[in-house]
């Protein structure tokens, strides 16, 4: 046999062999990044100064890494910390110090994603977790000693202390995910991709500001061409088929519980572009699994005069608050 | 595999049995009396492992292509400790609704007292009290006593418990402002680290 089919022969089983390899997270526990990594041993064990410290509110919003230290100098029944990091970050929680009496009525849950008004983010439709196993007690005897880690790049912390001077220490520090899903923006102005690549997962990304949204790009499993020949009457949708993008609006947290604003099944010709003035803005990809779907937009923040204008008794405006 | 690395393949018929034919592959290296010559010359050799190197990368492609991994490629979990049930029989405390505020904590609990707690505390710790105190929006929610829950259906059984058992009752409005401040502070931080790091790396 020739040298180059040799070669040729050598390159195809180093192909074969490579999908014998499994796919994890990229697991960033103890390194640095940056300029960070380049600090030698000496000046990391002094730089105590990079671990952001600060007190812990009743109603807090955490985006940093850090430590966050919790003391009631009085009863404090109804406290919560939302977390939040970017798109393509989980969050890991962790409790120390941690001196509250449960058995008083005090308690500290951590929550897998945001609730509010009872409505959860992301919905129990589209979270891998069943709803009570997104909930973690500290004072279960079950409850694990390490850090929890969030499924997206949301969290929350719950907690009730009836004493004074009791609290807690709450560590957070961020992980990087290779396949987000499921994402709460904190601006409300940028750009994004969602990509689901054979999963059979419903992603949202979702937007609690009034936006205006452009798709600029949308590759579909089932888009063959930008003809508009769809296999289905248009007037019905897209939820005949496995692989679509819908906007969803809506005032509440839960996807599950918007309005449809639009839905398209394949790659639209010309730029689209939508305004949709509700407290919260949804893009939304169903995937069937098989095929590699990706969306990518862009969103700014509504002015208010540039927001939907409601005429009086119309049925369209759904997202008014009543 | 042990069998192909080891040399030729050589094809031995053994014959038929029940209408299937049966073959031995034995390495002509196994065979007591070979027909093969031994190796007389350094060229003849360098051939003869030249075409054994060829035989078993061929063999070893085949089986490779041929025994592929039913699963697919996904991440691994890294999730430690999350999957816990939560448990709240021994939280009585029913709604909890504070004038002035803004926000509430609800608590499912079928055997709490159906007559809401109102609460006087405030924190007024570090929190920016003025632009929590914005807005107001009392929001009040009733939660059915137990013995009006005797005779539910069990559609209502299930959308109770797709509820969750602790929510906190917070406009969009707030939700923003507070998001606005951690997104200052984060940036505040970060260019706080970035001037540290750089007074190290200029030392």
């Amino acid at each position: 046999m020739a040298v180059s089919a040799r070669i040729h022969m050598l390159l195809l089983l180093i192909s074969l062999l490579s999908r014998l390899g499994l796919g994890r997270y990229i697991e960033d526990n103890e390194a640095a990044e940056g300029l960070y990594s380049m600090l030698s041993l000496e000046q990391k064990r002094s730089s105590e100064d990079f671990i952001f410290r600060r007190p812990l509110r009743c109603l807090d919003m955490l985006a940093t890494e850090g430590q966050f230290t919790f003391m009631a100098a009085q009863p404090q029944l109804a406290c919560a910390a939302f977390l939040i990091g970017e798109p393509t970050e989980v969050i890991s929680l962790e409790l120390s110090d941690v001196n509250i009496d449960c058995s008083a009525g005090d308690f500290i849950k951590i929550f897998d994603g945001w609730v509010l008004k009872g409505e959860k983010f992301p919905s129990s439709q589209d979270h891998p977790l069943p709803l009570r196993q997104r909930y973690t007690d500290y004072c279960s005897s079950s409850a694990p000693g390490g850090a929890v880690l969030s499924s997206q790049n949301v969290a929350m912390v719950f907690f009730r202390i009836h004493s004074p001077d009791s609290g807690f220490t709450l560590t957070v520090k961020k992980q990087h995910n290779p396949m987000p899903c499921n994402i709460m923006s904190q601006s409300p102005e940028g750009s994004f991709t969602m990509v689901m690549p054979h999963h059979h997962w419903n992603c949202s990304f979702s937007i609690i500001y009034p936006v205006e949204l452009q798709l600029t790009e949308l590759s579909l499993g089932q888009a063959k061409s930008n003809e508009l020949s769809p296999q289905r009457p248009m007037r019905w949708g897209c939820t005949g088929s496995g692989d679509y993008v819908e906007l969803l609006g809506g005032n509440g947290v839960d996807t599950s519980k918007m309005y449809p604003m639009a839905d398209l099944c394949f790659a639209p010709s010309g730029l689209t572009q939508m305004r949709m003035g509700c407290d919260n803005s949804v893009v939304r990809l169903v995937s069937s699994g098989n095929y590699v779907n990706r969306v990518s937009f862009r969103y700014r923040l509504l002015g208010r005069s540039e927001q939907p204008q409601a005429s009086e008794n119309s049925l369209d405006d759904f997202c008014t608050v009543g | 595999m042990q069998l192909l690395a080891s040399g030729l393949c050589h094809h031995n018929a053994l014959g038929i049995h029940n209408g299937v034919e049966f073959h031995r592959y034995t390495p002509s290296i196994l065979r007591s009396s070979s027909a093969k010559q031994p190796c007389d010359t350094f060229s003849k050799c360098e051939k003869g492992l030249d075409l054994k190197m060829n035989l078993m990368m061929v063999c070893a492609v085949a089986l490779l292509g041929a025994c592929q991994p039913a699963y697919e490629c996904r991440a691994v979990e890294s999730r430690t400790g999350s999957r816990l049930s939560d448990r709240l029989q021994h939280l009585p405390l029913p709604i909890l609704l504070r004038l002035g505020e803004q926000y509430s904590i609800q608590l499912d609990n079928s055997k709490q007292d159906p007559s809401p707690v109102r609460s006087d505390l405030w924190s007024h710790g570090p929190s920016p009290a003025s632009t929590v105190n914005r807005a107001l929006q009392l929001t009040q929610r009733k939660i059915a006593s137990s013995e009006g829950q005797q005779e539910e259906d069990s559609a209502e059984k299930e959308k109770r418990s797709d509820d969750p058992p602790i929510s906190l009752d917070l406009t969009f409005h707030l939700l923003r402002e507070v998001l606005e401040m951690a997104r200052a502070e984060q940036l505040a931080q970060q260019a706080n680290d970035n001037r540290k790091m750089m007074d190290i790396f200029g030392k």
